[in-house]
């Protein structure tokens, strides 16, 4: 059900789930719309999207620590889990613009990072 | 609700088996009850092996040593409210008379940064558990105003609690101040280490009778008064969000007070699940305690202490009492059971009449609650 996901991202384009009967989306992906139960197909996002919140976080196994988990609203609407890359972690806010940054994973695998929208916007 | 125990809790109980634990729990709840082990028929009980399929709750049948009449469907509905508001609805349909809820584990938690469930659109980023709550936090903070010495003072006051509680993991440790919760090293922001809660070892149970074995009983009755859940979405799937937070629980906590004819001014004690600290604002306002948004205020104002208007976990919470996995939700339903008998290691400041738990979790898609009375 998700790899066309993981295929477009490698595009650099991110997709999500848009129903064919109303047209709206959401995220993530479960067997019908969320919205009317209707099917739905991958579509195109632009990418674009605000922060609707984050944690800096600072203890963790795996990752170099401090960095940024966030939860950005998308331009269409689903909320959407993501890291933040290219920002200093005491630059971002609440309400930032941010876009669709994919970056490489440890084991080359390509995820679905955003970034600051604006460049100006990288440290504070 | 007739017999209680909870077994010794600590970050680490090793050598003893999550199945030795939770045995002496399940025979220390029906001992608290006056019953005898043979008297159970209902089993929502975690069964972590050895021998029978992990997590069969009629593994049970052979150490009771007859027949069950009914059981449960493990992981959660053995635990604090949910599994209590699922043994009361058996008992009340007439499938069991003498219903045993509980579990626990020993040894089963190394880490306390891994949600453990693999979801596809979560676990690439490493969301953490603590994490996945501070997101819910952060935006509370955002719209609301609340600020870190509002998170600050729940941490400080549960742990204050708990550092009189002989029982709690943190017997002993603090006093602490707003001030050295915020001095505390971070977590995930805005939640200092201390804003977090422990990561323990464990077992508890509660034997819940129909209310025509109350004559056999040896402790004074409690009642479970009502209930209510709500689900929002499956554990670790979806992004953690306020707006979800804020929806999920408040037709549950209408439906559990409208159950039991109480309102929630009418509570005496909450033993509310804090995770963080801000669980504990969040369930505040989810239970209509104070009006959404005005947690952080309320928490300030003195509210939650042993003394307060609103007192919330006495006996330390999963801040500093304990936390054993699933079975802290058990925890919560007897820390409101021994409030009310007035068997509390930590009586709150007044006469207890109504004790109300809750219990959450995977950032805020789930909660449940029940209320309990004499």
């Amino acid at each position: 059900m998700t790899a066309p996901f993981w295929a477009a991202l490698s595009a650099g384009v991110l997709t999500v789930p848009t129903c064919d009967e109303c047209g709206r989306t959401f995220f993530p992906p479960v067997i019908v719309c969320t919205h009317c139960a209707g099917s739905w197909k991958w579509g195109e996002a632009t990418g674009r999207g605000v922060v609707y919140s984050f944690s800096v976080v600072h203890r963790h196994d795996a990752l170099p620590t401090p960095w940024v988990l966030a939860v950005v609203r998308l331009e269409c609407g689903p909320l959407f889990l993501t890291r933040l890359v290219g920002i200093e972690p005491g630059a971002v806010e609440v309400g930032l613009e941010v876009v669709l940054q994919p970056t490489s994973d440890g084991d080359g695998t390509l995820v679905p990072t955003f970034g600051p929208a604006t460049p100006e916007v990288v440290s504070r | 609700m007739a017999g209680v125990y909870a077994t010794r809790q600590a970050r680490s109980l090793a050598p003893a088996t999550s199945l030795e634990l939770i045995l002496e729990a399940v025979r220390g709840a029906v001992a608290d009850a006056g019953l005898e082990l043979g008297d159970v028929d209902g089993v929502a009980v975690d069964w972590p092996g050895p021998g029978g399929l992990v997590g069969d709750c009629a593994s049970w049948a052979p150490v009771i040593g007859h027949e069950l009449a009914w059981v449960g469907s493990a992981q959660l509905d053995n635990a604090g409210a949910r599994g209590v508001l699922k043994a009361a609805a058996a008992i009340q349909a007439g499938l069991c008379d003498v219903a045993v809820v509980g579990g626990g584990q020993s040894g089963a938690y190394t880490s306390n940064v891994d949600p453990g469930a693999v979801t596809e659109f979560v676990t690439w980023t490493g969301a953490s558990v603590m994490a996945q709550f501070a997101l819910v936090a952060q935006r509370h903070m955002h719209e609301f105003g609340t600020t870190p010495e509002q998170l600050a003072t729940v941490a400080a006051t549960i742990r204050n609690n708990g550092s009189v509680n002989p029982e709690a993991i943190m017997f002993e440790r603090g006093p602490y101040a707003v001030r050295d919760v915020l001095a505390s090293r971070f977590v995930a922001e805005p939640l200092h280490l201390l804003d977090c809660c422990l990561v323990g070892e464990g077992a508890a149970a509660v034997v819940l009778v129909a209310a025509d074995r109350r004559p056999d009983l040896r402790q004074p009755a409690v009642e479970l008064l009502g209930g209510g859940m709500g689900f929002g979405d499956g554990g670790y799937v979806a992004p953690p969000s306020l707006t979800k937070a804020r929806e999920v629980g408040t037709s549950a906590a209408r439906r559990m007070f409208g159950l039991a004819g109480v309102r929630p001014s009418d509570v005496d004690v909450f033993c509310l699940y804090d995770a963080t600290s801000f669980e504990v604002i969040h369930h505040l306002e989810t239970l209509g305690v104070c009006e959404f948004g005005e947690g952080g205020p309320f928490v300030e104002s003195g509210a939650i202490g042993r003394d307060g208007s609103a007192p919330v976990n006495p006996d330390g919470g999963c801040l500093a009492f304990a936390w054993n996995g699933t079975q802290q939700m058990t925890l919560k339903v007897i820390e409101c059971i021994r409030q009310l008998r007035g068997t509390a290691v930590n009586p709150v400041d007044r006469d207890v009449d109504v004790a109300v738990a809750t219990n959450a979790g995977s950032g805020a898609n789930h909660i449940e609650m029940a209320v309990f009375g004499k």
